[in-house]
């Protein structure tokens, strides 16, 4: 981690936990509330988290296969596509709730996916000598996610109630894969004849590593029956490298492909459906 | 946060939640993989499609490295003299092509931060030693006298160049010792055989028409020297002190059967590398008769399929640790390049490493660097058709990995 990104890292951070304390202060002004605020106030909620997200791969350092000999060592850059490859997650959300502030936990299985294409151009000195081939290559990551959250209720009362939230989160790769669809299109006859060279899938997991982030986000508990239902929309942002620079795979490298330094960014849409612990204590009368 | 534990089911889940996050701390500690000096996959392109490139041998510089390739020129049907030169990372910085020479022959050595190689005059056919500074400067181009055809070269422990040639007009192979300067020191000529005549196969070799033939040639001990080339007939491993008869042969079967790399290990023990027609064999280690005459045929203990007829194959030593390893390194049939290490004191294969997928891979050359790493030099050919230089190198955790 570079010193700008930890000092983004904390700049965000100091900057969401004032806002949520600044939203408790606020709440500590309020008059009492009734009997069944007040067993709210301090609660436990655990539940399943399931969602989709959608990444963007930010390559922090480039890193080519291919050194041209007689061009730019610019031209054949990887251009990655934002936020453009859905993927999904599912797993657990703990929640410590107390007087508008809950520590949320949200364990889960993730699946991310991006992706990048390049594409190299030969030409001759004959006016059909020209060649074409292009790459595109979708990356798959399954990971393990652990974000840890501090939720600040903007409105307290009812039952439906906004909340700003944020935290960091810890990713451990599980399995990594990579899907090359290789095209070209010849010019020699005349006629631009484009071809498949089929689609190659390859692991690569050993060129991933575990990484960490912080994340941000918005969303509304809705208190309907016994459940608690919340919906969020959150942003992460990976402060390390998902990619392990100079690590080489024989069957990436032969087709000139080497990962860059990549940190992941996350756009997240969650439902969870959590239940009260207390409520299994027999402390809590249902209504 | 202890009143949290007061629930009865926190209560019980503490020591396991506890436990979990000791779990993925320890989980989450990854290794750091090599520097990028350390480890890298280069594949040098050109974006002229007519365009091919033969690579020959690489060597490590002060800065980076110096490959020596072959390239192809408009006024001559033999390989063009290139040089390229990459940095530490393996990223491509300069090269250079000497228009007056053609034909150059491997290996390449760095003495003094010179790069020393041998070419040949496309005139008078004559070997000429070429030397160049870490930025491709020549600094050095002697002719060398009465050597013909240069056909492989060799670094001597008293830092001389072995040169094995062919002499047309006397149908022997010469084998010569030369100063760094070009001064010749020693020389021996031997017959190819009575009426026999191997020009054309040498031309074919020089012009790369068929299988190219595995000359090479080095130094078993002071003062005896081995080659592997044209000799009574057939084409065979020399033994030589310079006398005017060689000092003993394994003889091959003509170009069909015999040698196509070998590495002296410690007395006459070599590990060799052979053919038997289109098939292949290793040996960790073999005695050899450097005083007699014995035949390639009786080396032959089967065949291994894995690897391409008629492959180039080199081998070289390499040590980590404690531990000695000889490395054979050829081409697969399927077109990637192999190299088995071999225990140097069991003889044993204590890993395999193949470099390679889906685009062809040809083999050219592989050397030890002074940070314990190996590079090894090839081609692919891009886009399955346009033959590019590669250049890999494996850091020693890589090769530790391999070794495993």
């Amino acid at each position: 981690m570079t010193r700008k990104d930890f000092l983004l890292g904390n700049k965000i951070l100091f900057a969401g936990i004032f806002c949520l304390i600044s939203i408790g202060v606020s709440g500590q002004k309020k008059p009492p509330k009734n009997p069944l605020e007040s067993f709210l106030d301090t609660q436990f909620w655990l539940g399943l988290r399931m969602g989709v997200n959608y990444a963007q791969a930010f390559p922090e350092t480039s890193f080519e296969g291919i050194s041209p000999i007689n061009y730019s060592a610019d031209d054949p850059t990887k251009s990655y596509d934002d936020f453009s490859l859905s993927g999904a997650h599912m797993g657990l959300e703990m929640n410590f709730y107390h007087q508008g502030f809950s520590a949320s936990f949200q364990p889960a299985f993730k699946r991310s996916r991006y992706s990048y294409s390049s594409g190299f151009v030969w030409e001759g000195a004959q006016v059909n000598s020209r060649f074409e081939t292009n790459y595109k290559a979708e990356q798959r990551l399954d990971l393990i996610e652990l974000p840890l959250m501090i939720k600040g209720d903007i409105i307290r009362k009812g039952k439906i109630r906004p909340f700003l939230m944020i935290g960091a989160f810890y990713s451990l790769i599980t399995s990594v894969q990579k899907d090359v669809d290789v095209s070209q299109i010849d010019y020699s006859s005349g006629t631009p004849l484009e071809s498949s060279n089929g689609t190659v899938t390859i692991g690569v997991k050993d060129a991933f590593q575990n990484f960490y982030g912080i994340a941000g986000g918005a969303g509304v508990n809705l208190d309907y029956w016994n459940i608690r239902t919340v919906f969020e929309v959150a942003y992460q942002r990976a402060l390390s490298s998902a990619t392990k620079p100079g690590v080489l795979q024989n069957e990436l490298a032969s087709l000139g492909d080497v990962n860059d330094e990549v940190r992941l960014r996350d756009i997240s849409v969650s439902l969870s459906f959590v239940f009260p612990f207390r409520f299994i204590d027999q402390q809590f009368k249902a209504l | 946060m202890s009143k949290v534990f007061q629930y009865p089911i926190l209560k019980k889940m503490k020591t396991r939640i506890y436990q979990a996050l000791t779990i993925v701390l320890l989980v989450g500690c990854s290794e750091d993989g090599p520097t990028l000096s350390e480890s890298f996959f280069k594949i040098y392109d050109d974006s002229n499609i007519d365009l091919s490139y033969h690579p020959i041998d690489v060597v490590e510089t002060v800065d980076g490295f110096i490959i020596l390739s072959g390239t192809e020129l408009t006024n001559t049907d033999f390989q063009g003299v290139q040089l390229i030169k990459v940095d530490e990372e393996g990223n491509f910085l300069v090269e250079t092509t000497l228009d007056s020479y053609v034909a150059p022959v491997g290996n390449v050595y760095m003495l003094d931060s010179i790069t020393y190689f041998f070419s040949m005059n496309p005139t008078t056919l004559q070997a000429v030693l070429i030397g160049v500074n870490p930025q491709l400067e020549v600094t050095l181009e002697t002719t060398i006298g009465g050597a013909n055809y240069p056909l492989a070269t060799s670094l001597t422990s008293s830092n001389e160049l072995l040169l094995l040639s062919y002499d047309p007009l006397n149908f022997t192979s010469e084998i010569s010792l030369i100063g760094l300067d070009g001064s010749l020191s020693s020389s021996a000529s031997y017959s190819i055989g009575a009426g026999s005549d191997v020009e054309e196969k040498v031309i074919n070799h020089l012009l790369q028409v068929g299988q190219p033939l595995p000359f090479f040639c080095g130094e078993q001990s002071a003062g005896n020297y081995y080659f592997n080339g044209f000799f009574n007939f057939s084409f065979s491993l020399v033994f030589t002190d310079f006398s005017a008869n060689p000092s003993g042969v394994v003889q091959g079967q003509s170009t069909n059967a015999g040698i196509r790399a070998a590495l002296p290990l410690s007395g006459n023990d070599f590990a060799i590398a052979g053919y038997q027609f289109d098939e292949n064999f290793q040996l960790s280690s073999s005695s050899l008769d450097p005083t007699g005459i014995s035949s390639s045929v009786d080396l032959f203990p089967g065949d291994m399929a894995e690897l391409k007829p008629y492959t180039p194959s080199k081998i070289i030593s390499y040590t980590t640790g404690s531990e000695d390893y000889t490395v054979f390194a050829a081409e697969t049939k399927a077109r990637q390049i192999v190299l088995y290490f071999y225990n140097a004191a069991t003889g044993e294969v204590a890993g395999i490493k193949e470099i390679g997928f889906l685009n062809p891979y040809t083999f050219a050359s592989i050397k030890a660097t002074k940070d314990n790493t190996l590079i090894i030099l090839g081609t692919t050919f891009a886009a399955g058709r346009f033959e590019r230089i590669v250049l890999t190198k494996l850091s020693g955790s890589e090769i530790g990995d391999i070794l495993k």
